[in-house]
């Protein structure tokens, strides 16, 4: 046997190399994020929780057939004005067994309105329950009201002035002009 | 006087041993039935079920669209390649030809899946032969694949990221110079857990020689992938029955020698930095255009039946897909997986090894049980 067969079997090489590699690491920055602490912001695109625009939505339940699991549930009625004497659609309910969702975004995709009037884009990935079939099944009060929902990017909630008759969601062109003057009376 | 009741010392039973399904080492629910001569294997059955979902029934009562994501489900550490396979099987059906800027997208969503997929083979197989070390670097180097993956289509896991005839999206403002910079650094990760492995003389004593598979049974069991490359056999999909555009991308098929462990390990390192050269051919060329064909809405199929596969992380995954004429959904679906079709010969590779040599069978494997069971 030759020497250096036997100092290599003797002093063990390959392991210390190994070790270099871990060592290198010793000091350096730590790559986790401690979580509760800091939280990381997802992507755009990012599918995370439930949101939805009654006032957009058409009920034409496309975001229902499109579902794979079906857990999309719509129901409406006919209403008639009694001015008008017009039939108009009015949605009645308007639920999601969040519960069952995988989050595949085929409603969003299959929304024909612009922006969706559905759409999985809130920038949340909290959705941790107590209760699961009280948590996560969201009607259509909770889907507006729920504190993780947020407006599709880009577009106004009504909250903060969109026209519910503009499907673009965009700030009433009135209702613009009239905040910028802020009270002060029109010439 | 001696009591009857004991055995003497050279007269030892066989003992029954249920591995699994709740063995960490199993990677998922696998049991493995084994009859054990001391520690010695003398044979081993792999029971499967555990995880059955029913998956082709349920394609059988659904429009094509909307089984994509049910097939995310199957092999869930890639699921960027089981849509393709669904995608590809269901566009040579229907005769769509898909754009080049699809076809290279959809290509380098595969080949960052194949990095993220073998990443996890390699955390896992090493943890299960004793070295936790590479378990963290490889999940770093995962983590960011998974965020270029969010980046892209909004999912981290369960991507649902293609759609027949095309990608659903187009790629986002920056993403090709961050999968730039992640593929240029990926070389430098890769010699990382070399440096950990290849040459450490543990885990050559653990890999060396165990779970042996000679070609021609490779070829008789119908062995794809990494499993069949070991025992060097040169067959892989995209070379052979190229699908999107891997017949304009240059890139080898490494193979090994001796078909045991340490080579399959081997090749699976090679295969990753073959992964990031054809991720780098993809980011240069990239070209312009649409990322989705002129497809109608309600996808109506002819009568017809079309086999589309892929080479995926683990080997060849198929879709056989028979329609009846003007339906939207597949009258029957059947996939054929590669981790259930390379689990077959684990009787013939730990027969005579010792029971931890069975969780190095196993790891070599990389096995999913999703997509075993489906």
């Amino acid at each position: 046997m030759r020497l250096t067969d036997f100092l290599s079997r003797l002093i063990p090489v390959d392991l210390f190399k190994g070790l270099a590699v871990t060592g290198g690491y010793l000091l350096k920055r730590k790559e986790t994020v401690q979580y509760p602490e800091k939280r990381l912001e997802p992507t755009d695109r990012f599918r995370g929780m439930f949101g939805y625009d009654s006032e957009r939505c058409i009920d034409c339940a496309l975001c229902a057939k499109a579902c794979p699991i079906e857990i999309i549930y719509l129901a409406d009625k006919v209403e008639i004005n009694p001015e008008t004497k017009k039939k108009k659609k009015v949605i009645t309910r308007y639920d999601i067994d969040v519960k069952r969702c995988m989050f595949c975004g085929l409603c969003e995709e299959a929304c024909p309105t612009e922006p969706p009037s559905i759409w999985l884009t809130s920038k949340t990935y909290e959705g941790a329950v107590y209760e699961r079939n009280d948590g996560l099944y969201f009607d259509k009060r909770r889907l507006f009201s729920w504190q993780g929902v947020q407006a599709f990017p880009g577009v106004l909630s009504p909250a903060e002035g969109q026209d519910p008759k503009d499907p673009m969601g965009r700030k009433p062109k009135t209702e613009a002009a009239a905040t910028d003057v802020s009270g002060e009376p029109a010439p | 006087m001696t009591d009857q009741r004991l055995p003497s010392l050279f007269d030892v039973e066989e003992m029954e041993l249920s591995f699994g399904p709740q063995h960490p080492a199993t990677h998922g629910v696998l049991r493995v039935q084994l009859r054990l001569d001391g520690e010695k294997i003398v044979d081993a059955k792999p029971i499967i079920g555990y995880l059955h979902r029913g998956t082709e029934k349920l394609f059988e009562t659904m429009p094509f669209p909307q089984c994509i994501p049910h097939t995310d489900r199957m092999d869930y550490v890639a699921a960027a390649t089981n849509n393709q396979g669904f995608c590809v099987a269901m566009e040579k059906l229907l005769g769509i030809t898909i754009p080049p800027r699809a076809a290279y997208i959809r290509m380098m969503l595969a080949e960052l899946q194949r990095l993220a997929s073998h990443l996890v083979w390699l955390a896992t197989h090493a943890i299960d032969i004793g070295a936790i070390t590479p378990f963290f670097y490889t999940f770093r180097e995962r983590d960011a694949i998974l965020d270029l993956f969010e980046e892209y289509c909004g999912a981290r896991l369960t991507l649902n990221t293609m759609k027949i005839g095309g990608v659903p999206f187009d790629l986002p403002a920056g993403w090709v110079e961050r999968c730039s910079a992640l593929v240029d650094a990926f070389p430098a990760h890769i010699d990382e857990y070399e440096e950990l492995l290849t040459n450490n003389r543990i885990w050559k004593k653990r890999t060396i020689g165990i779970g042996v598979v000679a070609p021609e049974d490779a070829i008789d069991w119908g062995l794809t992938g990494p499993p069949l490359r070991g025992s060097g056999v040169r067959w892989d999909i995209r070379k052979v029955f190229p699908y999107d555009r891997y017949d304009e991308i240059d890139f080898e098929i490494p193979i090994g020698v001796n078909g045991d462990t340490y080579d399959r390990y081997l090749v699976r390192m090679v295969e990753m930095r073959q992964s990031v050269r054809i991720l780098r051919q993809c980011l240069d060329r990239l070209p312009a255009g649409p990322v989705i064909a002129k497809i109608p809405k309600v996808l109506r199929a002819r009568d017809g039946m079309v086999y589309g596969s892929v080479e995926a992380p683990k080997g060849e995954l198929g879709y056989f897909i028979v329609t009846t004429d003007k339906a939207t959904e597949p009258y029957r679906c059947r996939v054929r997986p590669p981790s259930f079709v390379n689990l077959q010969l684990l009787p013939d590779m730990v027969r005579g090894h010792l029971v931890a040599d069975l969780v190095a069978v196993i790891g070599t494997l990389d096995i999913v049980l999703g997509e075993i069971d489906r």
